[in-house]
Formats: structure tokens, C-alpha cells, sequence
């Protein structure tokens, strides 16, 4: 048997991303982007290989090359062959292409973030080409278990959807068939079934791929890294006590899921009982956010001053604006998988407020890292806000909030990931 | 309209109700076994004439040795709807299977449109001596074999053909390229049915480790498949696979005398024309016979537009019948025992 650890990473690691921080802020491809660099800063040979929206944009009016050299350790490729869901190739020739120059990489690992703008027909191939190496796959969402874009929300009731069931992904696509569920469900388990190691960055993401079928491979919850220049900046060790504790910031692009309806709708009933309550949100200004809930815009008016829009921010400028508000308020109303402003807000010291659900819960420990309300409850989140206002409360949750993951202990889950199996293909 | 079972239907609407004493005759004209061989005048067996309000239905079959062999045919017909009122017809049948020919038997009113009330049972009237032929004539061959019991595996071990049934989605292509390798370990050849085989077919051609067939030369390959075959269905494969089980989707073998025996069944009593389909159904009975499940309730009913709920149930009851290799009931031998002494007192 050979040394492991020592094999895979002399051998080198290729990182393959659905998409790239340069295009996309989304929590996957910045999870990859910051294992990326951080490998790369501990001496790793590593290479990043990211599907790239402006070239597949492109590529629908003029030639490229499938794969385009970015850096001497940065690739990116085009999917204008792939079918329309983004799972599979349906031009065989760019695949085979793609496939041979991945595969000619002569990594001993490659470690994989999505299935989504990969394909499994790529996967399968690239796994047949190099048998030899050591496949890994971070899965972040549930794409693969939910059709619904992956979010387990019922699409005409917004219910909760606890497990996957062909009739009950019926309900919610009553166009397609009890078959094609079959299919893609086949295909997909399949495939991931064949990885040697799994990764998930939450203990209820892990738990949702078993319930659903997926055993065999090593599986281990190895949170998302936020990357070496975060962790740069120390985290504060002392706050002023119960600074800001009736400022509230949400962070993130206000789309359907977030839940920045029920925290409008909450904020007037919180307001009766702390009028100096503040919410400030980040990543989106009024008209972002007007355009889609337009039947919020009388509310806004009506709240004032107790509301700010401070626009878009850059990801790397987050933790620092967590740093001047009192509180992160998370009200997802789907299950949030491992959400990315959880870990910066804990390593920004500042305590969060979260819907009682799925990866919230798991990463926000109530009345340890902050408080939990009953999702998609406008009068239970009400009732946070007021309780949060308490600059005792505030200061205490601060000062047991749980540190993130940290380089080291990252690097090494990830060695642990990249030892060798005996893979039956 | 023709069956594949050698039948043959002339169905002659009037505008207004026809008399008890209306009648209808018909030969086949056809070329035998090539386009060139001289025309030949044939009569008709078992023949069962109905007249319910203002339809004829003449049904009548061929000799079994006859079946599959006639090319060019044309039906001649004579019909007196009334005293001294003569017609002659002439018609090019189409080919049917068997549910869509014994329906047309008992549509009176042309069209979609089904049947109700006195018009369902008048159809049904028609239908009723038709169906106590065919059960008369073709129990007997079906019964040796009945298709709703599982059929031994083939003794000179697994065949190396094997078949997809169900071919029909492009999606179920992604799980065949991820799962190629499990095919090409236990085949040689293999038969792709459905309206995506072409799809499924690319895959496996690019890979080049086995010879692929679709269309109508699989159909052709698996009814001439001495060796048998292991019939895949290929929804059946996908619950496998998520089963974590895909070896399980690979034991469904039938040696060439079974696959003869079910040819023969699907020729009598298919539910389309298609082979495949008829090979799914003999899939499912023995699945749901290993679950203690069998008769004639596992038949899936065909979704159609049919001419009457009743004319619906006798059809499956009919077929059913045919498929668990049953003898005829006690009423069709009376049906068949009227129509002998119908015919020698004519």
C-alpha cells in the first residue's frame, strides 16, 4: 500500500468548479476558489479548473477553445455542449475533450464541487481515464435530490420538503414522469456513489444524501474554509459591551428563499415594543429588492429610517460590516445547506438570529452563537428582535460565539479525504 | 381491418337501422409469401356475421399456416342491407393489434366518441361471438405455456444477447452512459427498443465493446434469437441501480423456445404490435409472480379510447384469458356451441 497523503499531494490536486468567484459569489464556488489558494499558500501543487459562464456565453456566437488558460494553475472551460440542466454533455466531442485534458493533468486527486456544468457522463469518463487516481466531491446543495433547484421547498405551497419521494417530486413537477425521476435519480446516486470520499459542509446536508440513498464512499462534514485573508484579520477577542445590540444587518441578495420578506413584515411588530431598532441590509438597494417583492414597497415606506439599503458589498469587505452591526440576521425560509455569512458573521464575533431549520440551525447553536426563531414567522422573529435588543443577551451570545474553521484543521480534513481507495469502477 | 392473429374485419355502417335479415360476405385476395407471386382467392374460417342497429361486422380468419405470409390483400366483399339491395365492397385492410381490432368489432358509431346505454350493449352483442372464436381457436395453442407463470431460465446458461425494453425517454441515456460498463460485461450484442434507443445506441457505438441494434432490425434480431435473451427493462434498471442493486436488473432471461412461445402470444394476443411491448408485459407478470401476484389482474389495462367501458372489460378479460393460458369458459363453448348450429342449419 502506498503513503497515502504523501502520493496524493506530490501527484497534485485539481480542484474542478462549476463556476469561479471572477463570475459568480455564490457559496461553492468560493468555497473551491479558497481551498484553492489556501493549498496553494501551503506549498500544495494544485490546479483550479472552473466552468466559465462569460466563455459558454461567448461560445454561442463565436468559436473558443474549450479550455483556456488563465495562469499557469488556472483553467477555465466553457459548457455550451452540455444539455440544458447543466448534468450532462451533449456535444461527446467537447466532453472527450475536456476529459483528456483533465485527465492529462496527471493529478493524483481531483476533488470535484458540483455535478452541476460538470456532467455525470463526465465524471464516469474522466474516472474510467484515471483509474488510478483519487476522486473527492464536496457536495454544498441538493440539486441532485431536489429538482427544485435543489432547495427541498415544495414549489406551489413553499412547504418544507423533508424527504424525496418520486410521487411527492411529481407533485411538484406534475409535467414530468414517475420514469424520468427514476432516471435521474439513478444516474445521479450512481455517480456520487463512485467517489471515494464525500465531503459536505453540514452535518444536515450529509444527513439528506443518506436518507436519500447515498452510502458507500467516506463521508465526512468538513466545513467551508472562508480562506486565508479572512482569516488574516483577527477575530476580536472583546466587544464594547452590547454594542450595537439593536442593530440588525442581513447580508445577501434578497431572492425568494432568502426570507427578507418575513424579516420586513417582522421589523413593524418589533418596532412597537424597541423603536430604536435598526435594520441595515447589505446586498441589495431598494430597487434590487422592490423588483422582487413589489408588494413590500408600502411597508419600506411606512418603516423609514428604521430601514437602510447599503447596496452591494464585496465578499472580501463581509466580515468587516458584520463587525458594525449587532446582530446577522439569517431568515432563510428553505433549509440553507452551510451558509457562508453564518461562518463570517461567528468569525466576525458578531451573534446571529437564523430560522430554527437544517444548516442554520446545525451552524447557529441557540442561545450559544445566537438565537432562533420559527421559520417563516413574522411575530416569532419579532419576538427575537425585541429579546435581542437586550445588550446583556448581546454581549453574552458574543462571548460564547464558536470559532470557524481554521486552515489547519481544513488542510487536514482534506488530507484525510484524499487518502487512496480501492475504487471498483 | 387485419390482426396479427391472421384475422380479418369488414365493418359496414348504414345511415339508417338495418334489417335482422342484412348480410355481408367476404373472400381475401392476396399474394402469397412475395409481391410477385400470382393473386389468390382465399376463404375466410370461423366466420361470425353480427348485425346490431345499422351495423354489419363480418369477422372471419385465415388458416394458422397462412399468418404473416399474405402480401398485397385486398377484402371483397357482398352485402344485401336489404331485400335486392346489393353492394359490393373492396378494401385494403390495416393492421392492427388485437385490442384496437376486436374494439372496432363493437364501435357502431364512427368517431372517438364512446358508447353508452343500448349502444354499449348492442356493440357488445357483437363483440361476443368474435371474442368466443378467438378463445375457441386459440386457447388451445397458448395453454401449454401460460405467460402469467415465471418460465425456467435458460438451461445453456445466461445468454449474451440482451435487450432494453422501454427505450423511450433521452433522459434514461445519462444513466446508460454512466452504467455502459455494466453491459458490456455481460453481453455481446444488445438490442435497444424505445423511441430514444437511437440516443442509447450512440453511447454504447462509441464505445465500441459491443455490437448495438435499434429499431425494426432489434425486433428482427430478438424474434430470431435462438439463444434467447436477458430483457432489460429500462425504468426496472433504474430502480436497480438506486437499489444499489444493478445486477438484480440482468436475471431476467428467456431461452429461444420461451421467446418462440411468447412470439406466438403476442401474435394471438399482443397488446400492440410491437414485440417489446409484449416482452415488458411477460417481465412484469413474472416479477409480480414472484410476489405471489399473478392472473389475470396483473395485466396492465391499455389506455385507449375505447368504444365502451363494456366493450373495454370484455376485450381484457378476453386477453387476460389468453395470457394465463386458461381454457374457454363455460359461456364461450355455449357461444361456440350456437354458432355450429347456426352454421349447419344455414
Amino acid at each position: 500500500m502506498r503513503d497515502a497523503t504523501a502520493s496524493a499531494l506530490q501527484g497534485g490536486i485539481c480542484i474542478l468548479s462549476h463556476a469561479h468567484p471572477d463570475f459568480s459569489k455564490g457559496g461553492g464556488e468560493i468555497s473551491a476558489y479558497n481551498q484553492f489558494t489556501s493549498l496553494r499558500a501551503a506549498g500544495r501543487r494544485v490546479v483550479m479548473v472552473s466552468a466559465s459562464e462569460p466563455a459558454t456565453h461567448y461560445a454561442t456566437s463565436r468559436p473558443i477553445e474549450t479550455i483556456l488558460q488563465q495562469s499557469p494553475d488556472e483553467y477555465f472551460y466553457n459548457f455550451a455542449g452540455m444539455t440544458e440542466d447543466r448534468l450532462a454533455w451533449a456535444d461527446a466531442q467537447q466532453r472527450r475533450l475536456l476529459v483528456e485534458f483533465l485527465a492529462g493533468l496527471d493529478c493524483a486527486v481531483y476533488h470535484l464541487h458540483h455535478y452541476w456544468r460538470v456532467g455525470t457522463d463526465l465524471i464516469a469518463e474522466l474516472m474510467a481515464a484515471r483509474p488510478d487516481a483519487t476522486f473527492v466531491m464536496t457536495l454544498h446543495e441538493m440539486l441532485a435530490i431536489c429538482l427544485h433547484r435543489g432547495q427541498m421547498v415544495m414549489t406551489r405551497s413553499r412547504e418544507l420538503c423533508r424527504r424525496e419521494t418520486a410521487m411527492r417530486c411529481l407533485s411538484c413537477f406534475p409535467e414530468q414522469t414517475l420514469e424520468r425521476f427514476a432516471f435521474r435519480k439513478a444516474t445521479l446516486l450512481e455517480t456520487l456513489r463512485r467517489f471515494d470520499s464525500l465531503l459536505y459542509p453540514s452535518a444536515f446536508i450529509r444527513d439528506r444524501y443518506e436518507d436519500w440513498g447515498l452510502h458507500g464512499p467516506r463521508a465526512a462534514v468538513l466545513e467551508n474554509y472562508l480562506g486565508d485573508a479572512t482569516h488574516a484579520a483577527p477575530r476580536p477577542t472583546t466587544r464594547a459591551p452590547g454594542a450595537h445590540s439593536a442593530h440588525f444587518g442581513f447580508f445577501g441578495l434578497p431572492s425568494a428563499f432568502k426570507g427578507l420578506d418575513v424579516l420586513l413584515r417582522a421589523l413593524p411588530l418589533a418596532l412597537r415594543a424597541k423603536p430604536e431598532l435598526i435594520l441595515s441590509i447589505h446586498g441589495a438597494d431598494r430597487a434590487d429588492l422592490l423588483r422582487g417583492f413589489p408588494a413590500l414597497e408600502p411597508l419600506i415606506d411606512e418603516l423609514g429610517a428604521a430601514v437602510t439599503f447599503a447596496g452591494r458589498y464585496d465578499p472580501a469587505d463581509a466580515v468587516a460590516l458584520m463587525r458594525g452591526v449587532g446582530w446577522v440576521i439569517v431568515p432563510s425560509i428553505w433549509w440553507e445547506n452551510s451558509p457562508v455569512v453564518i461562518q463570517e458573521a461567528r468569525h466576525a464575533g458578531t451573534p446571529l438570529i437564523v430560522s430554527d431549520i437544517g444548516g442554520m440551525a446545525e451552524k447557529v447553536l441557540d442561545g450559544v452563537d445566537g438565537l432562533h426563531f420559527r421559520r417563516a414567522s413574522g411575530v416569532d422573529l419579532a419576538r427575537a428582535l425585541v429579546e435581542a435588543t437586550d445588550p446583556e443577551l448581546q454581549q453574552r451570545i458574543a462571548g460564547t460565539l464558536r470559532p470557524v474553521l481554521g486552515q489547519q484543521a481544513f488542510i487536514a480534513g482534506l488530507e484525510a479525504a484524499y487518502q487512496p481507495h480501492n475504487r471498483a469502477l | 381491418m387485419a390482426s396479427p392473429a391472421g384475422e380479418f374485419l369488414l365493418v359496414l355502417r348504414a345511415l339508417a337501422p338495418l334489417p335482422a335479415s342484412a348480410r355481408l360476405s367476404m373472400v381475401l385476395a392476396a399474394r402469397l409469401d412475395s409481391a410477385a407471386a400470382p393473386p389468390r382467392v382465399l376463404a375466410l374460417l370461423d366466420q361470425r356475421l353480427g348485425v346490431q342497429a345499422n351495423a354489419l361486422v363480418l369477422y372471419g380468419r385465415v388458416e394458422a399456416d397462412l399468418r404473416g405470409r399474405l402480401q398485397g390483400i385486398e377484402l371483397l366483399g357482398e352485402a344485401e342491407a336489404a331485400p335486392g339491395q346489393m353492394l359490393r365492397l373492396r378494401a385494403h385492410p390495416r393492421l392492427v393489434a388485437a385490442p384496437d381490432f376486436l374494439d372496432a368489432a363493437s364501435r357502431l358509431v364512427p368517431g372517438p366518441g364512446g358508447q353508452t346505454g343500448a349502444l354499449a350493449l348492442a356493440g357488445a352483442a357483437l363483440l361476443r361471438p368474435i371474442l368466443a372464436a378467438r378463445e375457441a381457436a386459440f386457447a388451445p395453442l397458448v395453454a401449454s405455456a401460460p405467460l402469467s407463470a415465471p418460465w425456467p431460465a435458460p438451461p445453456g446458461g445466461t445468454p449474451r444477447l440482451l435487450a432494453i425494453l422501454n427505450a423511450d425517454d433521452p433522459v434514461s441515456a445519462r444513466l446508460f452512459q454512466v452504467m455502459a460498463a455494466a453491459f458490456e460485461q455481460r453481453g455481446d450484442r444488445l438490442l435497444i427498443l424505445g423511441e430514444a434507443a437511437e440516443e442509447i445506441a450512440a453511447i454504447f457505438m462509441r464505445r465500441r465493446r459491443l455490437s448495438v441494434e435499434t429499431g425494426p432490425a432489434a425486433l428482427e434480431s430478438l424474434r430470431a434469437a435462438p439463444e434467447g435473451v436477458v430483457a432489460i427493462e429500462a425504468v426496472r434498471f433504474a430502480e436497480a441501480v438506486i437499489a444499489d442493486q444493478p445486477e438484480s436488473a440482468f436475471t431476467q432471461a428467456l431461452d429461444g423456445g420461451a421467446l418462440a412461445r411468447l412470439i406466438t402470444l403476442h401474435g394471438l394476443a399482443g397488446f400492440s404490435l410491437a414485440l417489446d411491448d409484449s416482452l415488458a408485459r411477460k417481465l412484469r407478470l413474472d416479477r409480480l409472480a414472484q410476489q405471489g401476484r399473478s392472473g389475470e389482474a396483473a395485466l396492465v389495462p391499455l389506455i385507449r379510447a375505447w368504444s365502451s367501458n363494456l366493450a373495454a372489460e370484455m376485450v381484457h378479460e378476453h386477453l387476460a384469458r389468453l395470457w394465463a393460458g386458461l381454457p374457454p369458459t363455460e359461456q364461450v363453448r355455449a357461444e361456440e356451441t350456437r354458432a355450429e348450429e347456426a352454421s349447419a342449419s344455414a
